[in-house]
């Protein structure tokens, strides 16, 4: 049993840090342990939690900034942010549901996961949004990066190269980010039973028209059916306006039974003054085509939808899709890569963020050489797979990402090298040197 | 400024450098004349003068590698260059290096509606994207004043931003692939035409790297959406405290505007006498916030925000109802560079970027600072993302006083500093930061920044002199040292 350390100040990460460095030892590095099913997590000589490091140290809403040591939980973040209508933009995905661990871990995680949600495609990922860190590299040195202000081009950008590390570069002790207020209503247009195709040209026709929009995914039937019953929204058969009084008035039957009807559902999110949500519906439904029904989802379902939507709930059933692939395709590549997936079976699978996140899961059958089919037909059509979920075994056959190339790989493995020479961080969990 | 240490015998090989550059690029791609070398002898900040050995103007991106492998073999310096708009003196030639310039890549090379994006070579100017793009209602965000000219690999070398980078965002979050060759002449494509790239955030390290780990040949930008409607407000205040109130006003109640700026009483009255663009100049502050979205949406807003400026003092409201009169509230911010350029024999425009809240505090010590160096100043503030531009007006002719102009700035940018900002907001580190570079990071911080470098370029032959205060051998950074190795820290908690 390696030891486990809780260290409370940036000291005593530093000590443990260069005790480590002048024994070789290596170290996993965690916060609430919530993500550990990110990657292959080897045995480590000691852990290292930062879960005690933790709390707000300065928020100023009307700066938009704030500033946190790595352990302070999400949800107390999201509290504090609420209490002043400002929110985390970039909607980061809790992972708590797809590896079981249930919390949604600390903001230390989040960044380091360079987590993202439904707002990929207009708000970006938390890369896009942190302003500056503290962090403690392999070589038991302190390295800053970045200010506590929103534009800063002063050296070069570390901090992005810190988030979506997932603690293979360094120890984080402090991460300042941006924030932003969070609009006072929300509404989904829900379309159903489009094609893939069809679907896809209703994404990119709504993203044709200045009716800006937050969320853009589309859910064949499959997913739809996947997400656990019991809280789904119920559309509505038609449109009243959204709007924060609006609580669930929902006007289908809630039985805890009935989800979506039994076809595809096209959804576009609108977000922003309730005036400005409903002249966007309305300009938005006449685009829409005639022949399908159409229905709004209010606030409340909203937010519920595009949790699911968020946290991958269509592919959470770890016996039914015990291997999680995020494909970041170009928007056009996604009929052929559907088509593939539908004709070699054994997948859900459903898009997100207009249709340039593919999320697929990969039933029972999930080996390596199914996994790696999918990767290859990904990288003809020009994105790139991540590996989400996947046994130990399978992940070690296909690797969690898809490097274009050699040259790519190389990079990653000398920038590796510079934070942690020994590489005593999380050593193997992203791809083995 | 003291520049990396010239090798004479170097410079005593340029004849046969020329000919081997002939030997990969046509005659007509290298320039050798010294007239012709005056056009690249100073980029946008043009106290600082170098005639380079050459200019290599490469066609292709082989001939970019070529060239790289060429100067990686021979040991020669090369600092890209795109428009020569850099105001920090990013593309300021070396005398023992070359300029290797991106002016020939200057074509579109795909839009892609279907999947939001651009494709287009490095030298393509930021402001063609958004031509290439604004009859399908598309146009790429981020709008550096400079746009008519300066080109989107620059931008990317300076992840440059613009009057609307609040709501809109900068360069690293308008950009997904690029395709860039390394000092040892290797090309490499990084993203492309999808989002989150595999592996470590390379495109977010090199955005904003100013030419120090690759010169971009080709950049894919995402494109958006126009807005349906923008309308602008300009506010007239009794002081920089109740404009500044405002400001944090306005974003305290949710409003993120599509720009918030802010111009001080020498800047208005300068702006004012220069193109009449009808500024109260009786107002020691002026703020311009610009709404777009949805009509309706809109019209709502500027309501808000005319309530919360009322509940600030404000003396003095015009809200724009046509897009002529949009375009005039603006005019007279974007005149006031020339403005001041008309008032002053020559101006220098800092860059330091403050948190709003201090606004009033580091106006009244830039004032009195103005005041010990006899030196005026006037300025204009990013105010919705506390990017402040004070100008500093001067007279180059006189003798000393640039380099007076130069300590009242870095005094300047220290106390951005000081007050919890930072060096630069949009304008590069480049030779003219770089010696204040210790002033927010010490030398552990800067150690580890150039060991990034090292991964890209590890014989240091890529822009060396810009960013960092001092040049390091890779093979010293490299070096691992051992800090103690006393175990146990018995007081750490254990889980």
């Amino acid at each position: 049993m390696s030891e486990r350390f809780l260290p409370e100040t940036e000291q005593q990460a530093l000590e443990l840090v260069r005790w480590a460095v002048a024994g070789n030892k290596t170290i996993a590095i965690q916060g609430e342990n919530t993500k550990q099913g990110f990657g292959l997590l080897a045995e480590t000589d000691c852990m290292v939690s930062m879960r005690n490091l933790a709390g707000i140290v300065e928020y100023h809403p009307e700066e938009l900034v704030m500033q946190a040591l790595p352990g302070t939980p999400v949800e107390e973040i999201k509290q504090e942010l609420n209490k002043h209508d400002q929110r985390l933009e970039f909607e980061p995905l809790n992972l708590g549901r797809m590896y079981q661990t249930g919390g949604e871990g600390t903001i230390g995680g989040v960044f380091s996961g360079n987590l993202a949600g439904p707002r990929r495609f207009k708000a970006g990922s938390a890369r896009d949004h942190i302003l500056g860190i503290k962090a403690i590299n392999g070589r038991g040195e302190t390295c800053k990066s970045g200010g506590k202000v929103i534009k800063n081009v002063s050296g070069y950008d570390m901090s992005k190269l810190i988030a979506g590390s997932w603690g293979t570069l360094s120890v984080i002790t402090e991460v300042t980010f941006k924030v932003l207020p969070a609009p006072a209503a929300s509404a989904t247009l829900a379309v159903q039973g489009l094609s893939t195709e069809q679907g896809l040209k209703l994404l990119a026709t709504v993203l044709s028209t200045p009716c800006e929009t937050s969320g853009l995914a589309y859910l064949p039937a499959p997913a739809l059916a996947a997400i656990e019953p019991g809280e789904e929204p119920v559309p509505q058969d038609t449109g009243s306006p959204p709007g924060k009084g609006d609580s669930g008035g929902s006007q289908g039957e809630r039985d805890g039974k009935l989800l979506f009807p039994d076809e595809s559902m096209t959804l576009i999110r609108l977000e922003g003054t309730e005036l400005s949500v409903n002249e966007r519906i309305q300009t938005l439904r006449k685009l829409l085509p005639g022949d399908r029904k159409n229905s709004i989802l209010n606030q409340a379902d909203t937010t519920l939808l595009w949790s699911k939507i968020r946290d991958v709930a269509p592919l959470h059933d770890v016996h039914r899709t015990p291997a999680i692939l995020k494909i970041s395709t170009p928007p056009t590549a996604v009929p052929g890569l559907t088509r593939f997936l539908d004709q070699s079976g054994g997948c859900t699978w459903y898009l997100d963020a207009a249709g340039s996140w593919l999320w697929v899961g990969v039933c029972q059958a999930a080996t390596a050489d199914k996994l790696n089919s999918i990767k290859r037909e990904v990288s003809i059509s020009g994105g790139n797979a991540t590996l989400y979920r996947a046994p130990d075994a399978v992940k070690k056959n296909t690797g969690i990402y898809s490097f274009p190339d050699s040259s790519i790989k190389n990079l990653n493995e000398k920038i590796k090298n510079s934070f942690d020479p020994g590489n005593i961080f999380n050593p193997d969990r992203l791809y083995s040197l | 400024m003291k520049m990396p240490p010239v090798d004479n015998a170097i410079l005593q090989n340029r004849p046969a450098l020329i000919r081997q550059i002939k030997a990969i690029l046509p005659d007509e791609c290298v320039i050798v004349d010294e007239a012709a070398l005056r056009a690249y002898e100073t980029d946008a900040l043009t106290a600082y003068r170098q005639r380079p050995m050459l200019v290599a103007l490469p066609e292709t991106t082989a001939q970019v590698a070529d060239v790289l492998k060429l100067c990686s073999r021979l040991k020669i310096k090369v600092v890209p260059r795109g428009a020569g708009t850099s105001l920090s003196g990013g593309a300021l030639p070396l005398a023992d290096g070359i300029v290797l310039g991106l002016g020939k890549f200057n074509k579109i090379l795909d839009v892609d509606f279907d999947n939001r994006c651009v494709v287009a070579q490095s030298g393509v100017t930021n402001l063609a994207i958004s031509e290439a793009v604004n009859h399908r209602g598309f146009y790429y965000a981020p709008d550096p004043s400079s746009q008519i000219v300066c080109t989107i690999g620059g931008n990317v070398s300076a992840n440059s931003g613009g009057v609307h980078c609040l709501k809109y965002g900068l360069t690293t979050n308008n950009i997904m692939g690029i395709e860039m060759v390394t000092m040892t002449g290797e090309i490499l494509r990084i993203g492309g035409k999808y989002l989150d790239p595999a592996g470590y955030d390379l495109l977010g390290i090199i955005t904003g790297s100013e030419g120090l780990l690759g010169v971009i040949t080709e950049v894919t930008v995402r494109i958006i959406q126009q807005a349906q409607t923008a309308r602008a407000m300009l506010l007239g205040f009794p002081s920089n405290e109740a404009a500044g109130e405002c400001v944090a006003g306005i974003i305290s109640s949710g409003i993120i505007p599509a720009g918030v700026e802010m111009m001080d009483e020498f800047a208005i009255k300068a702006s004012e006498d220069y193109c009449h663009a009808g500024y109260p100049v009786d107002c020691p502050a002026l703020v311009i916030v610009e709404l777009d979205g949805q009509e309706g949406e809109v019209t709502e807003l500027i309501g808000q925000v005319r309530e919360i400026a009322e509940n600030c003092q404000v003396v003095s409201i015009q809200v724009s109802e046509t897009e002529a009169e949009r375009q005039r509230i603006w005019a007279g911010r974007k005149a006031a560079f020339p403005a001041l350029g008309d008032i002053s024999p020559d101006y220098y425009c800092m860059d330091g970027v403050i948190p709003r809240r201090k606004l009033p505090q580091v106006l009244t010590r830039i004032r009195e600072m103005s005041d010990q160096y006899g030196l005026r100043v006037a300025n204009v503030f990013h105010a919705g993302d506390g990017n402040l531009h004070p100008l500093i007006l001067f007279d180059a002719s006189n003798p000393g006083e640039l380099q007076k102009v130069e300590e009242f700035g870095a005094d300047i940018l220290r106390l951005c500093v000081e007050v919890g900002g930072v060096l630069t907001g949009e304008h590069g580190v480049g030779v003219e930061k770089r010696d204040l570079m210790h002033t927010m990071f010490d030398e552990q911080d800067l150690q580890q920044q150039q060991r990034l470098k090292c991964v890209f370029d590890p014989d240091g032959g890529l822009n060396p002199g810009k960013v960092f205060p001092t040049l390091r051998r890779c093979a010293e950074l490299g070096k691992l040292h051992v800090h103690k190795g006393n175990i146990p820290f018995p007081d750490i908690p254990r889980f």
